[in-house]
C-alpha cells in the first residue's frame, strides 16, 4: 500500500487514488497532421523507466483532482 | 482443564501451549513426517516449530507450539498436510487502520527499550501473550499482544494479525524491528529422532525427570539446567548419530562412545529474524563471528535493533557437515529434506541458494525455513568449497506466519464483498415487474 | 515418466568474447529459444545471459496456468502451437514437466460474460481449439466446490471449459529447457547483467555486460518486465509498461480441487498443485514498478473474491505471497520479431500470461533468429502493428490473462 501525497489533501493511502500513467503527454495540436508512426507513438508508446518517473494520479476518493508526482519505480519511493 | 490429542485425553494448564503440555506429559513423538512418515516430536518453542502440526476442527496445520490450551480442545496430529472443509464459523473477522509515529515490532528487551525511547504515538506488537509493557493511552502507548507482524510493505506500512481474527494495518513514521533471533539446529544422522529439540525450547519446557544431553556450538547453552552431559563442538566433539526408534534413547559421539538420554538439546547458533526487513527489500550480510546473516544497508524509516540486528548474540563455531548417513541427516524437518538431496543438487550444477532451495524444497514449508535455511546454505557452501555468502541469499516473502483467508478477507464478504449498486429508480422498476439483466454491478 | 529432478542440470561456463547468437534473459522464453535454435536450426554457438539466476524472473513466479482458448485467429494459432508442444514436452526434454491437462474453467458472472464466453467457444472451435460451454449445473458437476448459488454476489451463469488446458510445474519446465540447451552446447551465463548494447551503423554488434563485452551476430532480448530498459540501450522504444503482478500459495492440504478455475469478474484464478498447495493469482498493481512486490490490499481483495467462489477455502491459510514484474502491452498480446535496429530482435509483452506460451514462444523466436525474419505464426505480432493499427486485442480473453 503506497502512501501518496495529494497536493491538496496531504498523504493518503494508495486505495484512494487511481493511476494515470506517464505525466506530461500532451494531446497533439493537429492530430490530422501526424504520420501514422507519430500517431501510433502518441497513442501506444509511454516511457517505462526503471528509476525516476513523472506520473499522474487522481485522488479519486478524495478531492478528485489530478496531479503529477515523481516516483522511483525501482524502489516505489516518491521523490521530491 | 482437559484436552485431547490423537484420541487421548490429557490434563492441561492455564496459559500452557499444546506443545508444552504434551512435552510435560512425556509425549516425545506423536507426529510423523510428510514424506517418509518418520516419527517426529515437538522440536521448537514458537513459530519455528517444524514437526508438531495439528488440525483443530476446521483449522488446518496449526503449530502446537502456538496453540494456547482451552478446555475441551481436540487436536489431531497431521502428517504435513491439513484438511479444509466447509464449516460454520461465527468468528467476527475484522480490520483496524491506525497510524503512529513509532511502531515497535517485538516486545522483548530491545523492543521495550525502543518503545520507551520512541516519541509520539507508539505501538508495540508482541506475538506471544505476554509483554513487559502495558498500554497507556495517556502516554500514547498501545501494546498489542498475541499480535504478529506478518508483512512490511512500501511506505512504512505494516500488516499485523491479532489472534487470527483481526488484521491491523499500521502506517508508521518510524519502524523498529526488534524481532529477536531464532535458534537453529545442527545437522547429523538421525537428528530428527523425537526428543531432539532446540536448546532454547528444551530449557523452557517442563521435561520432568528426562535425562538431557546438550550439543552446542556456542555459549548460549551455558546455563542449561541439569544436563547429564554437554557435547561442545568447539572442543572438536561431535554427535554423530542418535539411538532409539519411536523416541530418543541416546546419542553416539565421534569417538564411538554413547550417552543414554531422553532429550538432546541442540544449539547450532542463532539467526536474527530478518523476514520483515527482507519484505521491503532490506539486504543482509554474513557475519562470521556469530555465523549468521545480519542486516546491512538502509531502509528509509526502518531500524533493526537488539538480537535481530545481531547484537548480543554469542560467537558461534558452526558445524555444517558431520558425515555418516546423509539420507537421514535432515536439514528441513517439515519438508523431510535431507543432506543427500542437497548434495545431489550441487552435483547437478546448482550453485545458488535459490536453486538449491527449489531443488530440495528446503525452506519452502509453512515454517518458512526458520530452522532449515541457514544450515542448508552452510552445508552447501562447505560442499562446494566457497564462502557461504557466495551462494546469495534467498529473500523472505510475506506473511511471516501463515494467515487464514478468512482473516485477511475480513468483513469484505457476502454483501460487503462488492456492494451492489442500484439506480434511484430500482425500487420503481421492481414494483412494476421489470426483468433485469445481470451486468455485474 | 518419473518425477523429480535429474542428477545433472547444467554447466556454469565462463562467457566467451563472441557468439553467433546472444539471448538476454534466462527465463523460460529465453531458454526455450536457445534450445530450439540448437535443436531445430543447428545453431549452438549461443550464450544466454542472465543478470540473476536461471528462472529467477517471472518464469518461476507465475501460477502455471496453461491453455490456448484465445479469441483471435492469430492468438489461437500461436497459443495452440504452444499447447501442442506442451503435450510432448516431457518426452522431448526428458524431464517430467508435470503438464497436467486437468481442464481450465473460465466462469461467466453476467450476461456480458456469457455472450463473450460463448463467442469465444465458437471462435475456438472454428480454429480447432477444444472448447465447451457449460451451464451452471455442468459447472457444479465438473467442479463441485465452486459456489453456483444464484444468490451469490456474482452468480455463476456458465463457464467455458478447455479440457486440454491445465497446469505444469515451473522448475522442470525452465530447468528442462536450460538442461537441454546446455547439453546441446549453449552457454548459460548467470550473474551477468547486460548494461548496454553496442550499435554500429544501425546494427547491433555486441552487448556490454558486468562480465565484459560480448560480441554477437544476432541479439534476442527476452527480458519480460525489463524489456523496455534493455531495448532503450539500443535506442528502441517499446509500447510496454512494467507492473507488479502478485500471486500466493497456501500451505498443503488434501486434494479438494482437480481443475483450474478462473473468473475475470471477481478476479480469481486458482488451482491446487500436485503437492497440495492452493495456487492463486491476483490482479496487477495499477502503477508502473520494477520492484518485485505489490500491495497488500490487492491480496486481501483477492482472498475476499476467492471466498465468494469457494466457501471451502475459509480456513485455508496464505503461506507466501510474492510479485513479479510483467510487461504489459496495449493490446494484451506479445511482440515477437525484428526491431528498427538490424540484428536486434525482441520477444516480450507477454504480460500476465506468457508461461503457457513458453515452448511456442521459444520455438517461433528461434525460427525468427535463425532466419532473420518472422515465422508466419509470429508475423502478426510485430512491433509495426502499433503503427499500422493491426492490433490483436485479447483483453476479453485475457482480462485476467493467465
Ligand atoms: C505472479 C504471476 C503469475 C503469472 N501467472 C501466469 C499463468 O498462470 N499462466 C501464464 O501463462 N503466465 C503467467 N504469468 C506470466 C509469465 O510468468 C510470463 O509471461 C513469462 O514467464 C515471461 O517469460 P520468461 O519466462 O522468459 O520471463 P522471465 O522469467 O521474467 O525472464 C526474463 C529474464 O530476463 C532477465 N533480465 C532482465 N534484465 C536483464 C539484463 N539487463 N541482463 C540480463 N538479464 C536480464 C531477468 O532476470 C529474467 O530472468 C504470470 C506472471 C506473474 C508475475
Ligand atoms: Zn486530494
Amino acid at each position: 500500500m503506497l502512501q501518496i501525497t495529494c497536493p491538496w489533501c496531504g498523504p493518503r493511502d494508495e486505495t484512494e487514488f487511481s493511476y494515470g500513467g506517464q505525466a506530461g503527454v500532451a494531446y497533439p495540436k493537429q492530430p490530422s497532421a501526424l504520420s501514422d508512426e507519430q500517431w501510433g507513438t502518441f497513442v501506444f508508446f509511454r516511457e517505462n523507466p526503471k528509476g525516476r518517473f513523472a506520473e499522474r494520479w487522481v485522488h479519486a476518493q478524495g478531492c478528485r483532482r489530478w496531479f503529477d508526482a515523481i516516483r522511483d519505480t525501482a524502489t516505489n519511493d516518491f521523490l521530491p | 482443564m482437559r484436552f485431547t490429542f490423537a484420541g487421548t485425553e490429557y490434563e492441561g494448564r492455564d496459559g500452557e501451549t499444546l506443545a508444552a503440555a504434551l512435552v510435560r506429559h512425556g509425549v516425545r513423538g506423536g507426529f510423523a513426517s510428510i514424506g517418509l512418515g518418520r516419527p517426529r516430536g515437538v522440536f521448537g518453542w514458537a513459530d519455528e516449530e517444524p514437526n508438531a502440526l495439528v488440525q483443530i476442527g476446521p483449522k488446518p496445520l496449526q503449530r502446537a507450539t502456538l496453540v494456547e490450551l482451552t478446555d475441551g480442545l481436540v487436536a489431531e496430529p497431521l502428517k504435513g498436510k491439513g484438511r479444509i472443509f466447509e464449516a460454520s464459523d461465527d468468528t467476527w473477522y475484522d480490520a483496524r487502520y491506525v497510524h503512529c509515529e513509532t511502531l515497535v515490532i517485538g516486545g522483548g528487551a530491545a523492543g521495550v527499550a525502543a518503545a520507551e525511547a520512541g516519541g509520539g504515538r507508539v505501538i508495540v506488537l508482541e506475538a506471544s501473550p505476554h509483554s513487559a509493557l502495558t498500554s497507556d493511552s495517556t502516554q500514547g502507548l498501545r501494546v498489542l499482544t498475541r499480535t504478529t507482524a506478518v508483512g512490511l510493505y512500501d511506505g512504512n506500512y505494516v500488516v499485523a494479525v491479532e489472534r487470527d481474527r483481526r488484521v491491523w494495518h499500521i502506517r508508521a513514521k518510524r519502524i523498529v524491528i526488534a524481532t529477536g533471533a531464532v535458534e537453529r539446529p545442527i545437522a547429523f544422522p538421525n537428528n530428527d529422532r523425537p526428543g531432539v529439540m532446540l536448546a532454547s525450547a528444551a530449557c523452557r519446557y517442563d521435561l520432568g525427570g528426562a535425562r538431557v544431553v546438550v550439543y552446542t556450538t556456542n555459549d548460549s547453552t551455558l546455563a542449561f539446567p541439569d544436563a547429564v552431559a554437554t557435547v561442545d563442538a568447539r572442543s572438536g566433539r561431535r554427535v554423530v548419530d542418535t539411538l532409539g526408534a519411536e523416541r530418543l534413547e541416546g546419542v553416539v559421539l565421534d569417538d564411538g562412545s554413547t550417552i543414554a538420554c531422553d532429550v538432546l538439546a541442540v544449539s547450532g547458533g542463532w539467526n536474527p529474524s530478518l523476514n520483515l526487513w527482507s519484505h521491503r527489500g532490506g539486504k543482509v550480510q554474513w557475519d562470521d563471528k556469530i555465523a549468521a546473516f545480519i542486516p546491512t544497508g538502509e531502509l528509509d524509516g526502518v531500524e533493526v535493533v537488539g538480537s535481530a540486528a545481531g547484537a548480543g548474540l554469542p560467537d558461534v563455531s558452526p558445524v555444517w557437515l558431520t558425515g555418516g548417513d546423509e539420507t537421514v541427516t535432515f536439514l528441513d524437518l517439515e519438508r523431510d529434506a535431507d543432506l543427500a538431496e542437497l548434495r545431489r543438487g550441487i552435483g547437478a550444477g546448482l550453485r545458488r541458494a535459490e536453486h538449491l532451495k527449489r531443488f530440495t524444497l528446503i525452506g519452502t514449508a509453512s515454517d518458512q525455513g526458520k530452522t532449515s535455511g541457514v544450515i542448508a546454505m552452510g552445508a552447501a557452501a562447505e560442499i562446494i568449497g566457497v564462502p557461504l555468502a557466495d551462494l546469495g541469499t534467498s529473500s523472505f516473502r510475506p506473511p511471516f506466519v501463515p494467515v487464514s483467508f478468512s482473516t485477511l478477507a475480513g468483513r469484505n464478504r457476502g454483501e460487503l464483498f462488492d456492494p451492489k449498486r442500484e439506480t434511484p429508480m430500482h425500487a420503481w422498476h421492481v414494483a412494476h415487474g421489470a426483468i433485469f439483466e445481470d451486468v455485474g454491478q | 515418466m518419473r518425477e523429480g529432478h535429474p542428477d545433472f542440470l547444467w554447466r556454469n561456463p565462463e562467457p566467451k568474447s563472441s557468439y553467433e547468437v546472444v539471448i538476454v534473459g534466462a527465463g523460460g522464453h529465453g531458454l526455450a529459444t536457445a534450445y530450439y535454435l540448437a535443436k531445430n536450426h543447428g545453431i549452438t554457438d549461443i550464450a544466454v545471459i542472465e543478470k540473476g539466476w536461471i528462472g529467477g524472473g517471472n518464469a518461476t513466479r507465475n501460477t502455471t496456468v496453461v491453455r490456448s482458448n484465445y479469441l483471435w485467429d492469430e492468438s489461437a494459432a500461436i497459443y495452440e502451437h504452444s499447447l501442442k508442444l506442451w503435450e510432448g514436452l516431457s518426452e522431448d526434454l526428458d524431464y517430467n514437466v508435470l503438464y497436467d491437462p486437468r481442464g481450465v474453467l473460465n466462469l461467466a458472472h453476467s450476461l456480458g460474460d456469457v455472450r463473450e464466453g460463448q463467442r469465444r467457444v465458437n471462435a475456438n472451435r472454428l480454429n480447432g481449439v477444444d472448447a465447451e460451454w457449460l451451464d451452471p449445473d455442468d459447472v457444479n458437476e465438473f467442479c463441485p466446490i465452486v459456489n453456483v448459488s444464484p444468490d451469490a454476489r456474482y452468480p455463476v451463469l456458465g463457464a467455458t471449459l478447455q479440457r486440454r488446458g491445465g497446469i505444469a510445474r515451473h522448475e522442470p519446465v525452465v530447468w528442462g529447457f536450460a538442461r537441454a540447451a546446455d547439453a546441446l552446447g549453449v552457454d548459460i551465463i548467470q550473474g551477468c547483467e547486460v548494461t548496454g548494447i553496442e550499435v554500429e551503423g544501425g546494427r547491433a554488434v555486441a552487448v556490454k555486460t558486468t562480465q565484459g563485452r560480448i560480441a554477437a551476430g544476432r541479439i534476442g532480448l527476452v527480458a519480460a518486465g525489463h524489456s523496455s530498459v534493455l531495448a532503450k540501450y539500443a535506442g528502441v522504444e517499446l509500447p510496454i509498461q512494467s507492473h507488479p503482478l502478485q500471486a500466493l500459495v497456501s500451505d498443503l492440504y488434501e486434494q479438494v480441487l482437480d481443475t483450474v478455475v478462473m473468473s475475470n469478474a471477481v478476479h480469481v484464478y486458482v488451482s491446487q498443485a500436485h503437492k497440495g498447495e492452493l495456487v492463486m493469482g491476483a490482479g496487477i498493481d495499477a502503477y508502473n514498478s520494477y520492484t518485485q512486490r505489490g500491495s497488500n490490499h490487492v491480496i486481501e481483495h483477492q482472498l475476499s473474491a476467492a471466498l465468494e467462489l469457494f466457501p471451502i477455502f475459509a480456513q485455508a491459510r496464505v503461506l507466501r505471497t510474492w510479485g513479479g514484474i510483467v510487461d504489459v502491452c496495449p493490446d494484451a498480446s506479445p511482440i515477437i520479431g525484428a526491431t528498427p535496429v538490424e540484428g536486434l530482435f525482441v520477444n516480450c509483452g507477454w504480460g500476465t500470461g506468457g508461461f503457457k506460451a513458453t515452448p511456442g514462444s521459444g520455438w517461433v523466436f528461434a525460427w525468427t533468429l535463425a532466419h532473420g525474419k518472422a515465422h508466419t505464426l509470429n508475423e502478426p505480432f510485430s512491433l509495426e502493428r502499433f503503427t499500422t493499427g493491426a492490433l490483436i486485442d485479447e483483453h476479453g480473453a485475457a482480462a485476467v490473462a493467465h
